[in-house]
């Protein structure tokens, strides 16, 4: 057999040989086949003048890959890893839990932001919208599913929105009988229990607007204004160029065109959280163009008196304003002066 | 064994990259060479190589100091030699590729082809056979199974098998033949 394998190996076998080798090998154990090798390989001068050295290059570096230092170190990293892992799970695992259900919690309950009275806020909400809230607001909504199908907040008073553009998820702003739907602008709403109008500024984008009321529905575009009768839900659409004008509480200014008197001063008295008597028969029908301060009582004052031949005078927390005749030149200054 | 191997043998052990590197240049080529005698396939030569010595790295620590690395590779690889020579001498190509050296050294011209040239030989005149020969072929000659085998996985008669094996291999070996008598001169 010995003879046969020698004449394998160098190719030199006929394929009679081939069927003796065939049949020695079948009754041959592995040991003796391996004898005989090792003899071969001890005894041997193995040719290898024909071994490509690029090829056992190149197998080296594949070898070097199957066992790559790095694979090494990553290996102790791993154990080491593991034993951190296995050490650190259960405090983890309580951790985790505890800030899961903190968080829950907090993602469970609705959130709100209000103002009181001469208070402004600005709020980001998730998505990047940012609302800023005038005097006497509130707004909620759900942290836990806002932004997933729908942005949906509750809003009652007056704020200034400046929805975050975002086509898939529509905004969706509920309110005293209202519903509007937005995808991305930025308006004013005043919605406020004690004026008899409720009041959309579009400045700008594209909304949609829903009274609940009557059900009634309107598309507003950039420049239009929306008054809804808080009474009946009618829905008005005017067009306005000054409609920036609307927000100017944000920059710290009250701007009226062509306002009666009576709403301009309720817009007084939620700025500066005070309360105005007016002691005059006719004037509140008039109308005021103007501009005043959201900060600067004395001269609001002022200009009205001017304007309507009237006198402020303070009581406590209340302003009363007569009629001029009756206090000039008696109490000149009194107000200026306590305030 | 050398002072100088028995140095290496223990700087492997403390996981030496350099010792492993001298080992390999030492003996892969040695390595590979032998395999290739028996496996006559340099991709099964390599793929011994590599994995003796990818164990004799992933070992290393457990490696005996007495031993010698020349006896320790080739206890590492005999089983592998084994299982490939085993194999190798009961493929039927094998036969062929043997008839086909008897054949064309009849008039006494040294051949050296070599078994894996004559199988690149062998898969390229498969491929021009009729579809039944050369199904009939492959089936008997590289996937080893029996005429009768063949015959149910074909749905042919045995006898069917027989004559087409027989024919498809006479036409086989004797485009090899043309193409290795084209490729000589």
């Amino acid at each position: 057999m010995n003879n046969l394998i020698e004449k394998y190996r160098r190719n030199e076998l006929t394929s009679k040989e081939l069927l003796e080798l065939k049949e020695k090998l079948l009754l041959a154990s592995d040991e003796e086949i391996g004898r005989q090798m090792l003899e071969q390989w001890r005894s041997e001068e193995i040719d290898v003048s024909s071994v490509d050295d690029k090829r056992i290059n190149r197998l080296k570096n594949r070898i070097d890959a199957k066992r790559s230092r790095k694979r090494a170190v990553f290996r102790r990293l791993v154990r080491a890893a593991q034993i951190a892992v296995a050490v650190m799970f259960p405090v983890l695992l309580s951790f985790s839990i505890y800030f899961y259900r903190e968080n829950s919690l907090i993602l469970s309950e609705e959130i709100s932001v209000s103002t009181g009275k001469a208070e402004r806020a600005s709020i980001t909400l998730p998505d990047g919208t940012i609302v800023s809230l005038n005097a006497e607001s509130i707004l909620k909504y759900h942290p836990r599913n806002y932004n997933k199908i729908e942005r949906k907040i509750n809003f009652d008073g007056e704020g200034y929105f400046q929805i975050h553009g975002d086509v898939n998820i529509p905004f969706l702003l509920y309110t005293n009988g209202l519903q509007v739907k937005v995808l991305g602008t930025v308006f004013n709403l005043s919605v406020r229990k004690e004026n008899p109008t409720a009041e959309l500024a579009l400045e700008e984008g594209k909304l949609s607007l829903f009274s609940i009321r009557n059900g009634q529905s309107a598309v507003l575009h950039k420049n239009q204004k929306a008054i809804i009768n808080q009474m009946t839900g009618e829905i008005t659409l005017i067009s306005d160029e000054n409609i920036q004008d609307v927000s100017a509480w944000r920059r710290g200014d009250m701007v009226f065109r062509n306002t009666e008197l009576a709403q301009v001063i309720r817009t007084i008295e939620v700025n500066y959280n005070i309360a105005i008597d007016i002691e005059c028969s006719d004037c509140l029908s008039d109308t005021f163009t103007g501009t005043l301060p959201v900060n600067d009582l004395n001269e609001v004052l002022e200009v009205i008196e001017r304007s309507y031949h009237l006198k402020a005078l303070l009581n406590g927390k209340k302003i009363t304003l007569m009629p001029e005749p009756d206090f000039r030149n008696q109490e000149p200054r009194l107000l200026r002066s306590q305030l | 064994m050398s002072a100088k191997e028995a140095e290496l043998i223990r700087e492997l052990k403390h996981g030496s990259h350099k010792a492993f590197d001298r080992i390999y240049q030492m003996y892969a080529r040695r390595l590979y060479a032998y395999s290739l005698q028996f496996t006559k396939s340099p991709a099964d030569s390599e793929e011994i190589v590599q994995d003796v010595f990818v164990r004799l790295w992933l070992n290393r620590e457990k490696i005996k100091q007495e031993e010698t690395l020349c006896a320790m590779l080739f206890v590492m690889a005999k089983n592998l030699l084994i299982n490939a020579f085993r194999s190798k001498i009961n493929r039927p190509v094998f036969e062929d590729y043997l008839n086909f050296k008897n054949e064309i050294s009849v008039n006494d011209t040294p051949n050296n082809l070599e078994y894996c040239d004559f199988l690149v030989q062998f898969q390229k005149a498969l491929a021009s056979l009729p579809p039944t020969q050369r199904k009939v072929i492959a089936l008997s000659r590289i996937e080893d199974l029996t005429n009768k085998e063949i015959a149910k996985r074909l749905s042919l008669s045995e006898q069917t098998v027989k004559n087409q094996l027989s024919a498809g291999l006479k036409t086989l070996l004797h485009k090899i033949k043309r193409l290795y008598l084209i490729q000589e001169k």
